[in-house]
């Protein structure tokens, strides 16, 4: 089987933080008509393309597509102005977004309601890439994720999210990164992207969703070597620390499981390794 | 003379349509549905220059589109390949003032075909109508199973009859039309038709680029025999590769010239009618898989599982060669 006719699976994260996507002059439902024409044109490159699409809410995170069904059977009317594939997985995105919002209760009782369930989403991802890489005998399905992000990262996810980094990493799936609005920092998405080989970008202009979409992140993995895509160059390697989830750039790193700390610790809390503080002083000095 | 093998059935289709005129594929590009198959006919690259193109204003050159690709040999030659390719179906075209742009009629059409938007009806209007004959046992509606025998039935009678076994059908005039004008077969003195050449080596090809082949000479021959019109057949033709599997559909809304091709094409397996005058009609896996390459004909072992496409090379023999030049045959006997 030739390279360029491989399956390419698509695992789309959205952010749908309401609170946030209200700040913003852009809104959710705007945003969700150009992310649907860019889902139909994934799945219009080829017949065997494929796409699953997650939402990342407050407090929890929700498969949109494909969700087994279980009472009522699809609707089978068949409409003759669209391909039935683009339809059918469009008003199934709608219908249980829709849903999502309904249920108001989850994201009134969450403590955090400034972030997303990043890395809840990203977890679900991986495990639905898993299976349909298993299950592929072949092993012609390509699979990559695309976070479409509004909301800052959490620092209280940070270990759960490079947990799933690096599984990412070692399964070699890229994952791109469309931050649509809001400011950079924390930066562990821009982290994910680097360390898989994926791209990030912020956008200036998130009226031009769709046209950047198409160009920056439509490319396959096959079509990727060949075309010169935007995104950002400098990665900031910012961490937060494992005891009070602070942000920091200087810190101290237990020598055994390599824990950030922000603080000189007697006991890793991680691995519980007694920790000297020799290297410390310095000159006579304690740094 | 040596016989050129077309190894795979997007090539088949792609030479048809680069040989058309610039016109006619405009006319072509007026229906979503085909515009998304012949999309689905280009090289990977030049796929997503289109969709970078899609649903942009800006005026770009060729400088400009070959800023977007890396500078090293393989990129700039897939590059290349692309473009020309893109050039030869009118897709882009490139203007006096040295700017290149999509072609209008298709990237309005393409944009229609992504966003569901117009009343094109291009993929296939349904047959709303109560079923009839639901009640009564004569007629009972096919399902899936019932549509994958009549397509391998059909498809079979005309391969059957390519190699000269004794069948009680023979299938209709418009096949050995077909066959004699593909030089597939050739008049024996007196004695009907004997298989040539070319036929044996369609006959070893796989069945999505048989039948294409088959529907291409069908094309040729219908434009210059019956004056059937080149466009509305290719139309019906990638109409049929995006419907779905077991659902009818209406033949309201069809023009008189596609209602002709829906006899021919039951003969050949690719559309079940319960009647030959019922105003629906059922796409065969033979008519659904026109576009995807999936594999059309699906063994019986395998037929509780349609989406794998892997089983028919496990039901298939094959021919194995040793390096000491001994040969060992797989096949099934068809005596």
């Amino acid at each position: 089987m030739k390279v360029d006719e491989d399956a390419n699976l698509l695992v789309l994260i959205i952010d749908t933080n309401p609170i946030v996507w209200r700040k913003s002059n852009f809104s959710l439902k705007e945003a969700l008509r150009h992310i649907l024409v860019f889902i139909n044109a994934h799945l219009a490159l080829k017949h065997d393309n494929d796409v699953a699409i997650i939402a990342s809410h407050v407090g929890v995170s929700k498969f949109l597509y494909p969700i087994p069904m279980t009472h009522e059977n699809s609707d089978k009317t068949i409409f003759p102005n669209m391909y039935q594939k683009f339809r059918v997985i469009d008003e199934k995105v709608i219908a249980n977004m829709s849903a999502l919002f309904e249920d108001v209760d989850t994201p009134n009782n969450y403590p955090d309601k400034a972030s997303s369930m990043m890395a809840g989403a990203l977890s679900m991802a991986l495990c639905y890439i898993n299976r349909i890489t298993k299950a592929d005998e072949i092993g012609h399905v390509k699979s990559r994720i695309l976070i479409i992000s509004v909301s800052p990262d959490s620092p209280y996810q940070y270990i759960s999210i490079m947990n799933c980094i690096f599984s990412a990493q070692k399964l070699c799936i890229p994952i791109d990164v469309c931050k649509v609005y809001g400011s950079d920092t924390p930066v562990f998405l821009q982290q994910a992207s680097h360390i898989t080989g994926g791209k990030y970008l912020k956008l200036e202009m998130p009226q031009g969703l769709l046209q950047f979409l198409m160009i920056a992140f439509l490319p396959d993995r096959y079509n990727k070597k060949y075309l010169c895509l935007p995104g950002e160059e400098r990665v900031d390697f910012g961490a937060a620390c494992f005891c009070h989830k602070k942000i920091i750039d200087v810190g101290y790193v237990c020598s055994v499981c390599l824990s950030i700390f922000c603080r000189p610790l007697d006991e890793c809390s991680t691995c519980r390794t007694r920790l000297t503080l020799t290297s410390v002083r310095q000159n006579g000095r304690v740094i | 003379m040596p016989t050129v093998i077309v190894a795979h059935f997007k090539t088949n289709i792609y030479e048809y349509l680069e040989a058309l005129q610039k016109s006619t594929l405009d006319k072509l590009y007026e229906e979503p549905a085909t515009c998304l198959a012949i999309f689905r006919l280009l090289p990977s690259l030049a796929r997503q220059l289109v969709m970078s193109l899609l649903f942009s204003t800006q005026i770009m050159s060729k400088a400009d589109l070959r800023q977007w690709i890396k500078n090293d040999k393989e990129s700039l030659s897939k590059f290349e390949e692309a473009l020309d390719k893109l050039q030869k179906l009118h897709i882009m075209i490139e203007q006096e003032n040295k700017t290149i742009a999509l072609n209008s009629s298709f990237k309005q059409k393409f944009q229609e075909c992504l966003t569901g938007g117009g009343t094109h009806q291009s993929f296939g209007k349904l047959y709303n109508k109560p079923h009839r004959h639901s009640q009564s046992n004569s007629h009972k509606l096919p399902d899936i199973k019932t549509l994958d025998e009549h397509a391998k039935t059909k498809w079979e009678e005309i391969l059957h009859f390519m190699v000269g076994t004794d069948r009680m059908n023979s299938p209709g005039a418009s096949v050995l039309k077909v066959v004699t004008k593909a030089n597939l077969m050739r008049e024996k003195e007196g004695k009907g038709l004997e298989i040539t050449n070319k036929g044996f080596q369609f006959l070893l090809q796989d069945v999505n680029t048989q039948v294409w082949a088959f529907l291409i000479q069908y094309l040729d021959l219908a434009s210059e025999m019956l004056h059937m019109n080149v466009v509305e057949v290719l139309n019906f033709f990638f109409m049929l590769g995006s419907l779905e599997l077991g659902q009818d559909y209406s033949v309201e809304g069809l023009t008189d010239t596609q209602r002709q091709l829906l006899d021919d094409l039951t003969n050949y397996g690719l559309i079940y009618r319960p009647k030959k005058s019922s105003k629906r009609y059922y796409p065969t896996r033979l008519a659904t898989t026109l576009t995807s390459g999936n594999s059309a004909i699906v063994s019986n072992s395998s037929s509780n599982n349609p989406t794998d496409d892997d089983d028919s090379a496990t039901e298939q023999g094959f021919i194995i060669v040793e390096t000491n030049y001994k040969l060992y045959a797989y096949t099934i006997s068809i005596f």
